[in-house]
């Protein structure tokens, strides 16, 4: 293994692991409000400090992290999956469909991906299915040119033809012949847009377009603690860190499996 | 200091103030015995006043400045009571439709015209011309007749009787200007105590001393600059490098930062307004007096007010300030109590609790706030409330008209007079959103709308707050308080019920 992927892996496994504790126990109740102890620094009754509603930051920092990857995860399953799916029939079909469609995309890529998003969400409003859904549709177009390209060189391969002189049918030949072609580059570019989702999501949440109050979510933290960052810096640091933390844990991840899995660069 | 002494200057008081009350004037301002006169006073605001025409404007932005620039015929000083301006004095009929106004002799226009009773006349005909466009020109349809009875002295005749006649004059947008003035929008002459210098839109207005104005000496000051300046947080960096005097919104959660800066001080002050979590009475299960009684019981309001503007409000228990004359004290009502507040679910049907959704306009974050601790404090019923913050319009649109919403927390501002606070609960109210019904309430609101008798009224609205807060219509709240930053060397702002600035007693020390 390279050190991206080690790191990676670790990182990754840490979010996983402490998204899995919040999920199931956190120390306090992420929601229960202390005014009389609110704004209070770090230390050993409250790891992380509290907020301004005297709410234990470490709680809710681990509670946010449920909602944050399932956003991200499902953007990026979105995405994978319509555009996977346009990017591989029209580069199996080739043709006006093709034409059509590949215009579409590259329609869509035109506009900014944040803004994108912040349309999808206002006409749908807040929620977490609908931010899900918002960065899901932003993906769309990246994984169907990748897919699409990949197609376009496999289906040249000299397997490829001779399954097609056999009279295999296109499904055929995407399953069993192209799939395991495509595995590599889709996985590598799963791994990169998962970082990106969750900087999205909480963009969106800072916004307060995501995830809704009193639920925690990273973003909306930040964005609390912005009329507060003389008095408590921790209430903005430590769901940054958390931020931080995921994107790079998956973006090391993606170069790593890059550098493993993909043979034009080992 | 000898007990003569004392008693010397205690007496002088006495007779002092007995003879001030021979007469509404002008009440001293402060008790600050030698203000320094002088200097140049440097203002933040956020934004451009919207044109400095009183009478072209709804903004408060407009009216915050235009109180220094011209003058209304009675103002309202900080506890709500109405004084003299531009008339010293005032009688009214004993049917209450004539008023006559002695204007202050002498008074003049900063360009030099008199300030007299046919210029009064000439203003608000202005005022009440369709072709000026004035917003609340409704407000003074009463009007009937505007006789000149005397070079200072004007009558004016009403068509009908009007409670609030008398504290509308004190609105800003009633001002008296000069007719013939060429441009007021941009240009504006008045009497008041400032006369106007120049307005460079997105950077300053510059006021200076009306030399001429003729009241107790005043102003102090030299010059006024009202600077504006957007962003809150380069407010407060020019407010500690001392490039501004006041910043006239401070966020409650800096005030603690700018207490604790050497050279600065926060003034602070209850607002006439109200913050409520505004129940709709007609849907279930809030229909039931005991589920919004147990709502009251739930909700801890000082913790409200610490938590949601660090204790800058006042607990209120009804729909009325207590900057208001006609405050009622009713805090004590429902106590935070949440024992009682379940027992009280468990009649009603619901030991378990319910769901519910508060809806928080996301334009304010007071409210916002408000509504996260609320939501809090309702699981202690077993009442799990779920918040959704909606885009302003929408609110305004689905829950203010349409009254689509269980449960919403807002605000409401008040004027002088406490019936438009109290008028949105009448059951045919187009502003009654809350959806209250109840057929004593509507007819005790028109009996004190119509009441001439000054205690009469006082009994009345005081009645009627009571029979809000009994049938718990909505949870009251705060009444949140203005909030500034300003440096040391300012003394003498004073807090007015309405939304203006009165910079003719402000000095600097130095």
């Amino acid at each position: 293994m390279n050190r991206n992927l080690t790191l990676g892996f670790s990182l990754v496994g840490l979010v996983l692991a402490a998204t899995m504790v919040g999920a199931l126990a956190v120390p306090r109740d992420p929601l229960a409000m202390d005014i009389g102890n609110r704004v209070q620094p770090p230390g050993a009754a409250h790891f992380f400090g509290t907020d301004q509603y005297g709410r234990d930051i470490f709680s809710r920092v681990l509670a946010a992290g449920l909602p944050s990857l399932a956003v991200a995860l499902g953007a990026v399953a979105i995405g994978l999956g319509a555009g996977g799916l346009a990017g591989a029939l029209s580069g199996l079909h080739r043709g006006l469909a093709d034409e059509l469609l590949m215009r579409a995309v590259d329609a869509m890529l035109t506009f900014p991906a944040i803004l994108f998003a912040l349309m999808v969400v206002a006409v749908r409003g807040p929620g977490n299915l609908n931010t899900a859904l918002a960065i899901g549709l932003v993906n769309i177009p990246v994984f169907a040119r990748l897919t699409r390209g990949s197609v376009l060189s496999l289906r040249e391969e000299q397997y490829v033809e001779a399954a097609r002189a056999l009279g295999a049918t296109n499904g055929h030949i995407l399953l069993r012949h192209l799939l395991p072609g495509l595995a590599t580059p889709l996985v590598i570019q799963a791994s990169l847009s998962v970082s990106t989702a969750v900087l999205a999501e909480a963009a969106l949440s800072y916004l307060g377009l995501g995830v809704q109050p009193p639920d925690p979510s990273w973003g909306r933290m930040i964005g609390e603690a912005q009329s507060f960052l003389g008095r408590g810096p921790w209430m903005a640091v430590f769901p940054g860190l958390a931020i931080a933390v995921t994107v790079l844990g998956f973006n090391l991840l993606g170069d790593g499996l890059r550098d493993r899995l993909d043979p034009h660069t080992r | 200091m000898s007990y003569r002494m004392t008693a010397a200057i205690l007496a002088a008081t006495l007779l002092a103030s007995l003879l001030a009350g021979c007469r509404p004037g002008p009440a001293l301002p402060h008790a600050d015995p030698s203000p320094v006169r002088g200097g140049t006073l440097v203002v933040a605001v956020p934004a451009d006043p919207a044109g400095l025409d009183p009478h072209k404007a709804v903004a408060a932005a407009t009216f915050q400045i235009t109180r220094n620039l011209y003058e209304t015929l009675v103002q309202v000083d900080p506890n709500g009571e109405l004084e003299s301006a531009l008339a010293l004095e005032w009688e009214v009929s004993p049917d209450g439709l004539a008023y006559t106004f002695y204007l202050r002799p002498g008074a003049r226009f900063h360009d030099g015209r008199a300030a007299d009773a046919a210029a009064v006349k000439a203003s608000f005909e202005r005022l009440l011309d369709p072709a000026t466009g004035h917003p609340r020109r409704k407000d003074y349809a009463v009007i009937g007749e505007l006789v000149i009875a005397g070079e200072h002295t004007l009558v004016i005749r009403l068509a009908e009787y009007s409670a609030a006649f008398l504290s509308n004059l004190a609105m800003g947008w009633a001002a008296v200007v000069p007719v013939d003035a060429a441009d007021l929008f941009n240009q504006p002459v008045g009497s008041g105590p400032f006369r106007f210098v120049e307005w460079r839109p997105q950077q300053h207005v510059k006021l200076a001393r009306f030399e001429e104005y003729g009241v107790d000496e005043l102003p102090y000051l030299d010059e006024v600059v009202f600077q504006i300046i957007p962003d809150g947080a380069v407010q407060l960096r020019h407010l500690q490098a001392g490039q501004v005097d006041v910043i006239t919104v401070l966020p409650p959660e800096t005030a603690d930062q700018v207490r604790s800066t050497p050279g600065l001080k926060v003034l602070s002050a209850p607002m006439n307004a109200v913050q409520l979590l505004a129940i709709n009475n007609a849907r279930p299960p809030f229909d039931d007096l005991r589920v919004r009684r147990a709502l009251s019981h739930l909700v801890d309001r000082q913790a409200v007010v610490d938590g949601a503007v660090w204790g800058y409000g006042t607990v209120i228990g009804s729909h009325m300030p207590p900057v208001s004359p006609y405050y009622e004290d009713l805090t004590g009502a429902y106590e935070h109590d949440p024992a009682r507040a379940r027992q009280l679910l468990g009649e009603a049907g619901y030991p378990d609790g319910f769901e519910v959704t508060i809806h928080l306009p996301d334009a304010y974050e007071l409210h916002r706030r408000a509504g996260e601790i609320i939501a809090d404090q309702l699981r202690a019923g077993g009442i799990r409330a779920r918040l959704e913050v909606v885009e302003w319009g929408r609110w305004l649109k689905e829950i203010y008209e349409q009254r689509q919403y269980h449960l919403t927390v807002i605000g409401h501002t008040g004027r002088l007079d406490p019936d438009p606070f109290l008028n949105r609960y009448v059951s045919k109210s187009r502003e009654n959103y809350m959806n209250y019904d109840n057929p004593v309430y509507d007819q005790l609101i028109a009996e004190a709308a119509a009441c001439t008798d000054l205690a009469r009224r006082h009994q009345l609205y005081s009645l009627l707050q009571k029979t809000l807060t009994g049938d718990a219509v909505a949870v009251w709240l705060q009444a949140p308080h203005h909030v500034m930053g300003a440096a040391e060397t300012v003394r003498g702002w004073r807090f007015f019920p309405i939304d203006v600035y009165d910079l003719s007693t402000v000095h600097k020390t130095r």
